[in-house]
């Protein structure tokens, strides 16, 4: 996870040697990288992760990339966790003139056939994220009551504003990315303050200790301390 | 109409829509084939990127297999739109012969080893250009070398001289030269014959000809082509 201005590009491929590939030429152009090799593993890092662009293959093993994009434009970006601005380009096998259509139909904002340039593909990559570049970065995320804005910086619960700190905001941004999963101090140390090596977490567990304090103004429990291991946002996802 | 002409006409419309399913079962072949194709070239097409940006190849060998990349996913191209009887279209633009032609060399040199040849480019290259698809350039002279190391023995000499607004390609060899005159060599006869037929109509759709040339011994081919203003 990361906090400056890299973008990060999701590549949802399923051939191993392509998608390794494509993300060592696109890492070696100083981009962040996730990867996915089914359309259920990229929903979920569109879900979690919410990348500044996203590769698509069209022909995944458990589903067609046309599909894909479809979900990500049919999300609200409120409900639903995915960024429906996300920009989306199609990888494809297909070059037939029906093919890129029905593409851009389902919401593709690019369409690239197989095999192609990697030259051209990083000019189209360029072009859509400077276009892209007006847009918030990422969609709002809702966890129960707890409503977090990225673009606005903005923190409600339960209709309440909460002000928080830049950290603060940045440790409940990287925690509501998974709620119910235990990031690890280190984790959280290196994402939110970018330490490299493990130093003291007294740090960290002030910040959460506040965090934590803010977020109950109505007696809602969260920030949960697993302890030994790390944090989480909440015990088990609410409705 | 007699029971005889309806029968006729029955076996007819049967044997029609025999035609038209194996027809159609074909063209869906080309399309699988051509799908499964398009993966593998865009994975060597990266890897080869990948390489050169992290210096594990230099880079007039990656210069040498890009193209020949290139010239593989236009013959892909050309087979996706058999079918329709259609064929990839060009992309005309100033090719420097002198970078084309290395780039060749460096692409056959081992394959011209492992047929007991010797490739040799022959200095000086012209500093010329031609008007042409530098895909379709590099399928014509990548067929003449072929043939070469096929047919031809001993040294193979590839070179190119621009003279009066003409740009000549020529491949020689040291073997027993041609058995007939190019335009009987180059009609398919079976699996044969293909490679000189694709040169032939290569050196026409870009404005030239393909012919031979007296040679002191072995073959020696030319593409002939006007050369860029």
């Amino acid at each position: 996870m990361h906090y400056d201005d890299t973008a990060t590009i999701l590549v949802v491929e399923d051939d191993d040697a392509t998608r390794t590939f494509l993300a060592d030429n696109l890492t070696a152009d100083g981009f962040e990288l996730l990867v996915a090799d089914c359309a259920k593993d990229g929903i979920r890092l569109l879900e979690t992760k919410f990348p500044d662009l996203a590769l698509i293959d069209v022909g995944l093993p458990d589903g067609s990339g046309l599909d894909l994009v479809r979900r990500v434009r049919d999300a609200d970006g409120l409900a639903s966790r995915v960024d429906p601005r996300t920009p989306l380009l199609l990888l494809s096998g297909r070059d037939g003139e029906l093919d890129r259509i029905r593409g851009f139909e389902r919401g593709a904002d690019d369409y690239v056939c197989k095999p192609f340039s990697y030259p051209e593909l990083r000019g189209r990559v360029g072009a859509l994220l400077r276009r892209s570049g007006q847009r918030p970065r990422t969609g709002r995320v809702r966890v129960g009551e707890l409503m977090i804005d990225p673009a606005s910086r903005e923190v409600t619960m339960r209709d309440t504003r909460i002000e928080l700190s830049a950290k603060e905001f940045a440790l409940l941004r990287t925690l509501a990315a998974e709620p119910t999963r235990v990031f690890t101090k280190e984790e959280l140390l290196r994402g939110v303050w970018g330490f490299r090596a493990l130093g003291t977490t007294r740090t960290l567990d002030s910040h959460a200790c506040r965090l934590r304090k803010k977020l109950g103004i109505h007696g809602d429990q969260l920030v949960m301390n697993v302890w030994g291991v790390g944090y989480r946002l909440v015990d088990g996802l609410a409705g | 109409m007699t029971l005889a002409g309806w029968f006729a006409a029955l076996v007819l419309t049967v044997l029609a829509a025999r035609l038209e399913r194996r027809a159609r079962c074909r063209t869906e072949l080309v399309a699988r084939a051509c799908h499964e194709l398009r993966g593998p070239l865009t994975a060597a097409g990266l890897a080869l990127f990948s390489a050169g940006r992290h210096g594990e190849l230099p880079s007039r060998r990656v210069a040498a297999v890009d193209l020949q990349l290139r010239r593989a996913e236009l013959a892909l191209t050309d087979l996706a739109l058999a079918p329709r009887g259609a064929r990839a279209r060009d992309r005309v633009e100033p090719v420097a012969i002198a970078a084309l032609l290395e780039a060749e060399a460096e692409s056959w040199r081992e394959v011209a080893w492992a047929h007991g040849c010797e490739l040799v480019l022959a200095a000086p290259l012209p500093d010329a250009e031609v008007r042409a698809d530098a895909r379709r350039l590099s399928q014509a002279a990548g067929n003449l070398i072929a043939n070469a190391l096929e047919h031809g023995a001993g040294t193979v000499r590839l070179g190119a001289r621009a003279d009066r607004g003409r740009v000549r390609i020529e491949v020689c060899d040291d073997g027993p030269g041609l058995a007939k005159p190019i335009p009987l060599l180059s009609r398919p006869r079976g699996a044969r014959g293909r490679g000189l037929a694709i040169v032939a109509d290569v050196a026409r759709l870009s404005g030239g000809a393909l012919h031979s040339a007296p040679s002191a011994r072995g073959a020696r081919l030319v593409i002939d082509l006007p050369a860029s203003s």
